[in-house]
């Protein structure tokens, strides 16, 4: 099976197509995160990734990866599923060690679980309504959590990471100003 | 959140993620105890990245139910779908073959190379250097292809094959594979002049290790020692896949 026919397969929401996708990429995705993704804690202990890790980390991505196609929020992939996969794993990977490092302190008091559900939806009605480029983009970056623009670059067919980069910049923009129109509206 | 502008947006998520040097990381921050206003507004778009962009109480049902779906196909993994069973056994095989032409390669060795030339190898540090297994291998491509050519481990043909195809628009992660082909292929100048510019451009995050460890070892084939003993003792402190083998190295060239 092709990676455009496990694409649209799961698009069409048939089973046997994602329980392929899922089986598929599994094995050749924990052999590598277990290879090769490790960070350094504070005290210098290198923190290799276990088996288990490697499992959670592929069972989020392959479920975010078919949430997504399911919402149209990628279009196509100019990637092989499994260069997807691995990096949306190894983001997840430096997120969760990032997290466990002291955080800077701008961070706001936390929300009620009201209002920050409340937030989610105004950003899934804002991302909605963006054009689906910049709903791409806007996914790669904030949903998937893609911090190098040649990465996404790489996954969306762009010519390099500046065309990301400005593409983001503009679509970020949009979504600023849809946010706040969205938030507004909501106030009323 | 509407006082930042974009510039002041690439700073902070630089910040957020540790890509700042210090000197850029200290203005960053006396900004932020200085400024209350960017202070504020840095703050409303931080906690937006940080819980805006999570999935909503339906969606993260949803998350749910596809995650328990999956863990079911987990369950089902003995009675694996056809395809993956053939995509399994063709890796298998693929495994035979290699080893069976490590087999006869070994074989050769010993037939064709004098005895003394094997226990004291002219190049020491050929010892070192181990096929390395594609990330962007695709079973169901079995078209000849530079790419076929190096799962071989047939250097000779792949180095040639790869860097072609990749002009031609291949995946540049081919590139990686072609210079570890012409060290394979006993060419470690010409993959050098692939390596050097990989690392530069520091693009590579995700293969940084292979790409030093392949460039050091190419430095070692060129005659040159004092580069490779650069990028050696770096992967040595890194601390990482490579640096046992960069430290033996280290040892035996002092």
């Amino acid at each position: 099976m092709t990676d455009r026919e496990i694409l649209e397969g799961i698009r069409q929401g048939n089973r046997k197509t994602e329980q392929y996708f899922y089986l598929h990429y599994r094995e050749q995705c924990l052999r590598f995160a277990q290879k090769r993704f490790y960070w350094k804690s504070d005290t210098g202990i290198t923190i290799r990734c276990t088996q288990e890790d490697a499992e959670e980390l592929y069972n989020d991505a392959s479920a975010i990866f078919i949430q997504n196609i399911l919402k149209n929020r990628i279009d196509q992939l100019e990637i092989k599923i499994s260069t997807y996969l691995i990096k949306t794993m190894q983001y997840a990977w430096y997120n969760k060690a990032r997290a466990r490092r002291p955080q800077p302190q701008t961070t706001l008091p936390g929300l009620p679980e009201s209002e920050r559900e409340q937030m989610r939806r105004h950003v899934q009605q804002v991302i909605a309504q963006l054009d689906q480029k910049c709903r791409e983009m806007m996914t790669y970056r904030y949903i998937l959590g893609w911090e190098d623009y040649e990465d996404i670059a790489q996954a969306t067919g762009k010519n390099n990471g500046d065309v990301v980069r400005n593409l983001i910049s503009r679509c970020r923009k949009r979504f600023r100003e849809l946010y706040v129109q969205a938030t507004n509206l909501s106030d009323i | 959140m509407m006082k930042l502008n974009e510039a002041d947006i690439h700073l902070l998520e630089d910040y957020w993620s540790e890509r700042l040097t210090p000197e850029e990381r200290a203005a960053v921050e006396k900004r932020l105890e200085e400024d209350a206003d960017f202070r504020t507004a840095a703050a409303e778009w931080e906690q937006l990245l940080a819980e805006g962009f999570g999935p909503p109480a339906e969606e993260a049902e949803e998350l749910q139910e596809i995650k328990k779906r999956l863990a079911t196909y987990g369950q089902l993994d003995t009675g694996r779908p056809e395809d993956r069973e053939q995509a399994t056994s063709t890796f298998q095989l693929r495994r035979i073959y290699i080893g069976l032409a490590a087999a006869a390669a070994i074989l050769l060795l010993f037939l064709f190379t004098p005895l003394g030339a094997l226990f004291q190898p002219a190049d020491p540090y050929a010892d070192y250097f181990t096929h390395l297994p594609r990330d962007n291998a695709n079973l169901s491509d079995n078209t000849e292809n530079g790419r076929l050519a190096y799962d071989r481990q047939d250097y000779q043909s792949a180095y040639p094959a790869l860097v072609a195809e990749v002009a031609a628009g291949a995946d540049s992660l081919n590139l990686l594979y072609a210079a570890v082909a012409a060290i394979g292929s006993g060419q470690p100048a010409a993959a050098v002049s692939i390596l050097e510019p990989l690392v530069d451009t520091q693009r590579w995050v995700f293969y940084r290790e292979e790409l030093q460890w392949y460039l050091a070892l190419g430095y070692l084939g060129a005659k040159e020692p004092d580069k490779a003993r650069e990028l050696l003792q770096l992967l040595a402190d890194e601390n990482g896949t490579y640096a046992e083998k960069a430290r033996e190295i280290l040892d035996h060239s002092e």
